[in-house]
């Protein structure tokens, strides 16, 4: 197993030059370019040309892409002209929160979805396993930004429970380290809801049909005759089972705690990595946006990763060499 | 050194800064200083939070002990949604801010009990730029006829709500300039679909092959209009032109994109180059009326210049010149009204509407009415109080 | 065979009737079936697949998937108890325990995440609650008896690493660890091969002896049934149709279907090019034949096999058959 670790953490360095290879050159020859944004009537032709010279040299694309690559390699990802920050400090700012949402969002939706699955599987086609079923299919089809708005109508605005934008209240910028943690997840109840909510159908869905598949089996049979409680049957002789390929989509799920939520961190003013990879596209933020894509690739390449390692974890049988 | 102007007192963007402080070698160690800016004003940057919300604080040590900030400080929060804003400062998170110029939040802000609204006319104005270069559109009198089948006032109401909140365009001076030359030296080309058929035959184009669309020496009035998806306004307004220009037998193909892409194409693109017949933008103006360099100076005419259609008119440049030696404010006023009456006639860039700004603000703040077009509320936050 | 006269009935079942409800139709799975089971004593069920064999012994201990199925009717009584009738906290205490199950599949039969000795383990830890380091000994000990070499080792394995014959010895090491009074074994060497086979049913009749236990052995071959079971009951259509010892049974069996199955065995001495067969097919048990089932394959049916069906009539000591015709009388009429 641990060859086969190393040896995949190897294959990851070509396929993630290769893919950033081809990232760069999908930006370089799209249409529009890095100063096309930049509306300052006091600026010269000349002098945007100049600019345009700096930000995006008219070298040979492998020499400019080997360039950005020689810099990044030592951590300097360039610099983002509409934040006056490098790209690295902007992609940090954002991070934090954007990972958190995704965790907690991620977390609730299997502590909601996984034994909503297992308790639909068992009563198949009871009125219980019908009712999840609507509110799962509720769940997918249910639009973030309506959802979200609903949400902020009722429990924000109108009730007064829970805040209406922003990650923290900026006057415990000064508190302490509980404190601020607190009012930041006080913060995220809203956001996390509405992003889990949709996960929650996708787990459901997925353990139920897993468990389903897996009651039917003989093993089961075997462990009723052998005199087990029916919650010992379920819990654990199928359930184990059940969730290998569960375990497998959360390695999956993975790079999704990085890439961000467009929709969730506007309607809730967070500041999130989803909202600003939108804003780079928009705005032809190059190096923000190499950047940002960057760190998405390795992350889906750790996550595959882990995800095929977990499968190892959980099923016996399978054994890497 | 420039030469001696009176518009070159906007250069001075900056105020006076220690020479120590913001010395530096690379670009990069003078951005850095974005991080730690050195301040000696009545407000002191205590902390911020990138997209968050940056925190400023009244200094107490401001040298002008009599003349310090009567409240304790400002902070800024970032809420993403408009929607939101509006529901924030009913809540009470937030005391004052913009919202989108909408009948709507002006219908809410009204309603709202504890807040009231300030509105002006803003210093800019939206425009619809022509391709004067093509065979379509050199002519005036085409230019004319089509802003004549143009309904613009439908367009104002069908796009903004209340008139309240915009009026018609006319000349590429603000309105609320001193160098406007006033609505009645202007021609609003009201909406007449005869006259602008009967332009179109004398100019010329005429439908000789009895497919519907005019034509002339071969080649038909066809036009292109670069439309971008971030604002709802070009959209809009194209869509009349569609229908009211299909009426005259002028066929309008609509080309959808997003902002950037449209500003590459017009803007950015080498003289020649240039691939629209029709794109419409927003511009904002500074306070000082020169238009040198921008939209309509045909020296700005190439590529990444402000100046897309590439018109030339001499008299137009001779104007600007003039302009900008003069320093009397009434001359200068005078030279500046003939230009803009003079573009009002030529349009190779017609003036589609003039936008107001709302700000909303919390009754228990006292001090911010007086925003409006050249005063920023940073410059009244001397005399704010609150309850 | 006199010995089993004095021995008592361990398992009595009287009148089961299993039947299933779905879209179809209803099938009587089981239709009024009644036997005894004595201590000590290996009762063979035979029949083709459909028959009911498997459907009667997963009821013993309530092991069939209700709905769609049900329990219409009844009794089983086992230890003073009717299975039909307990609870199902005393139904578990019983299974595993008193009365134990063999199936069909063992590639298929054992947990896949959980090993070899944790799965005895688990058998003995619910029913003798015994601590974790008394149940492994235990387990080992199981694995020896079952003739599986290396068992410490093999405690610690997961079933992929078995074949199939061991992970058979590995289903009846499990169900005979609470030393049973009664095992259920269904059809345990059809899927194995024919050395294996032999020898896990050599393994059977040994451990019956040492522990003591009564077997129930279902199977659809003959040659088996004549190695394992003392007592052969046939079904057939979801009902008992002969029930007698194993020599008579081939010796002198009565019931037209089971002259049919002795007869239709390859023979060695026979000079016949082809194999006798019995005409026809299986019934669908959603649409049976009126009267007797087997009635359209018999070559003795008469109107009144088309009308009704006999009751299970003992036409010699310890002999029963369900037949208005026993042992093929020819007759005139219709």
């Amino acid at each position: 197993m641990k060859n086969y670790i190393i040896r995949r953490l190897l294959q990851i360095i070509p396929v993630f030059l290769g893919i950033l290879f081809i990232l760069f050159f999908i930006i370089d020859k799209a249409p529009g370019s890095i100063t096309s944004n930049i509306m300052d009537p006091t600026m010269t032709p000349e002098l945007k040309a100049a600019l345009q010279e700096k930000l995006d040299p008219s070298l040979p694309f492998y020499v400019k892409f080997f360039n950005w690559l020689s810099e990044a390699m030592k951590g300097n990802f360039g610099y983002s002209f509409k934040h006056y920050r490098p790209v690295i400090d902007v992609i940090g700012d954002n991070i934090g929160c954007t990972f958190a949402l995704s965790l907690v969002a991620l977390i609730i939706a299997m502590l909601i979805g996984i034994p909503c699955g297992i308790i639909s599987a068992t009563k198949q086609y009871s009125l219980v396993d019908n009712g999840l079923t609507v509110l799962s299919l509720v769940g997918l089809a249910l639009p973030t930004f309506f959802f979200g708005l609903l949400l902020l109508k009722v429990l924000a605005v109108d009730m007064k429970l829970f805040p209406i934008f922003g990650l923290m209240n900026p006057l415990n910028a000064k508190a302490d380290f509980w404190t601020k943690l607190g009012d930041q997840a006080y913060h995220l109840v809203l956001p996390a809801i509405v992003l889990g909510f949709a996960e929650i159908a996708s787990f459901m869905r997925y353990t139920r049909s897993s468990m389903l598949e897996v009651i039917r089996s003989d093993y089961i049979r075997t462990a009723r005759a052998k005199g087990l409680s029916e919650k010992i049957v379920i819990y654990r002789h199928a359930f184990r089972n059940a969730m290998i390929p569960i375990v497998t989509l959360i390695g999956f799920r993975l790079p999704g705690l990085i890439s961000g939520a467009v929709m969730t961190e506007t309607i809730f003013s967070l500041p999130g990595v989803g909202k600003l990879s939108v804003e780079a596209v928009s705005t032809r933020n190059y190096p923000l946006l190499l950047g940002i894509n960057a760190m998405l690739t390795l992350a889906t390449l750790f996550g595959t990763l882990v995800a095929d390692i977990l499968y190892a974890a959980v099923d016996p049988r399978i054994k890497y060499h | 050194m420039v030469d001696p102007s009176p518009a070159n007192i906007q250069n001075f963007t900056y105020g006076i800064l220690e020479d120590e402080y913001y010395a530096h070698g690379s670009f990069e160690e003078l951005s850095s200083k974005n991080n730690a800016p050195m301040g000696a004003g009545k407000l002191v940057l205590e902390g911020w939070e990138p997209k968050q919300y940056v925190s400023l604080v009244a200094n107490n040590d401001y040298w002008d002990a009599a003349n310090k900030l009567k409240i304790e400080g400002v902070l800024f929060t970032n809420i993403e949604e408009d929607a939101l804003l509006l529901a924030a400062l009913q809540n009470g998170d937030i005391d004052f801010c913009q919202p989108q110029a909408k009948a709507e939040n002006v219908e809410q802000v009204e309603a709202m009990p504890g807040a009231h609204l300030v509105s002006y006319l803003a210093n800019g104005y939206t425009f619809m730029c022509f391709n004067t270069t093509r065979p379509t559109l050199e002519q005036k009198e085409v230019r004319q006829a089509l802003l004549y089948a143009l309904d613009r006032p439908s367009f104002l109401t069908a796009e903004y709500g209340s008139d309240q909140l915009v009026s018609l365009g006319m000349a590429p001076i603000s309105k609320t300039s001193w160098a406007y030359p006033g609505d009645d030296a202007l021609n609003r080309y009201d909406y007449d679909l005869e006259k602008a058929a009967q332009m179109l035959e004398d100019a010329g184009w005429t439908d000789t092959d009895g497919d519907g669309i005019r034509d002339k020496n071969g080649v038909p009035l066809e036009l292109n209009w670069l439309v971008y998806h971030e604002a709802t306004w070009p959209g809009t307004l194209s869509g009349m032109a569609y229908d009211s220009w299909g009426k005259i037998g002028v066929k309008l193909n609509i080309q959808q994109m997003d902002f950037n892409t449209v500003a590459a194409t017009t803007m950015d693109a080498a003289p020649g180059e240039k691939d629209f017949d029709i794109y419409t933008m927003g511009f904002s103006l500074s306070i000082d009326p020169d238009p040198t360099g921008g939209l309509f100076d045909a020296d700005a005419y190439s590529a990444g210049g402000y100046n897309a259609s590439g018109f030339r008119d001499e008299k137009s440049q001779e104007l600007m010149k003039a302009g900008l030696t003069e320093f009397d404010q009434d001359k200068r006023a005078e030279i500046y009204k003939e230009w803009a009456v003079l573009q009002n006639e030529l349009v190779p860039t017609a003036i589609v509407a003039y936008r107001s700004e709302i700000w909303a603000v919390s009754d228990r703040v006292h001090g911010l009415d007086d925003i409006g077009v050249y005063t920023d509320f940073t410059q009244l936050l001397q005399n704010v109080t609150l309850d | 065979m006199s010995e089993m006269m004095e021995k008592k009935p361990l398992l009595e079942v009287k009148n089961l009737k299993t039947y299933f409800h779905s879209a179809g139709g209803l099938v009587k799975a089981v239709d009024d079936v009644s036997f005894d089971v004595y201590e000590g004593e290996t009762l063979g069920i035979v029949g083709e697949s459909g028959c009911g064999k498997s459907i009667t012994c997963m009821s013993l201990a309530r092991l069939v998937e209700c709905p769609p199925g049900k329990y219409e009717g009844g009794e089983i009584l086992f230890d003073g108890q009717d299975m039909l009738k307990i609870s199902d906290a005393e139904l578990r205490k019983i299974r595993g325990n008193k009365i134990s199950y063999i199936f069909q599949e063992p590639m298929t039969s054992l947990n896949p995440v959980f090993k070899i000795g944790k799965q005895i383990e688990e058998v003995l830890r619910v029913h003798r609650n015994m601590s974790k380091e008394e149940a492994k000994k235990e387990a080992i000990h199981a694995l020896d008896l079952v003739r599986i070499p290396n068992p410490e080792r093999i405690v610690n394995e997961y079933p992929f690493a078995l074949s199939g014959g061991m992970r058979q010895r590995v289903m009846i090491a499990m169900a005979l660890a609470c030393s049973p009074k009664l095992l259920v074994a269904d059809e345990p060497t059809t899927a194995l091969d024919v050395t294996i086979q032999a020898q896990v049913l050599d393994l059977m009749n040994d451990l019956k002896k040492e522990i003591d236990t009564s077997i129930l052995f279902i199977t659809h071959d003959l040659s088996v049934i004549a190695e394992m079971a003392d007592r052969v009951m046939v079904m057939y259509a979801g009902k008992v149709v002969e029930l007698a010892d194993v020599n008579t049974i081939f010796e002198k069996p009565l019931h037209p279907y089971t002259i049919g199955l002795i007869s239709s065995r390859p023979d060695m001495s026979t000079t016949s090019d082809r194999l006798n067969v019995i005409p026809g097919n299986v019934p669908d048990l959603s649409d049976l034949p009126t009267g007797c089932a087997f009635n359209p394959r018999c070559p003795y049916a008469s109107d009144k096999c088309r009308e009704g069906i006999s009751e299970l009539v003992e036409v010699e000591p310890n002999h029963f058959v369900r037949c208005y015709y026993p042992g093929g009388e020819k007759h005139d009429g219709n």
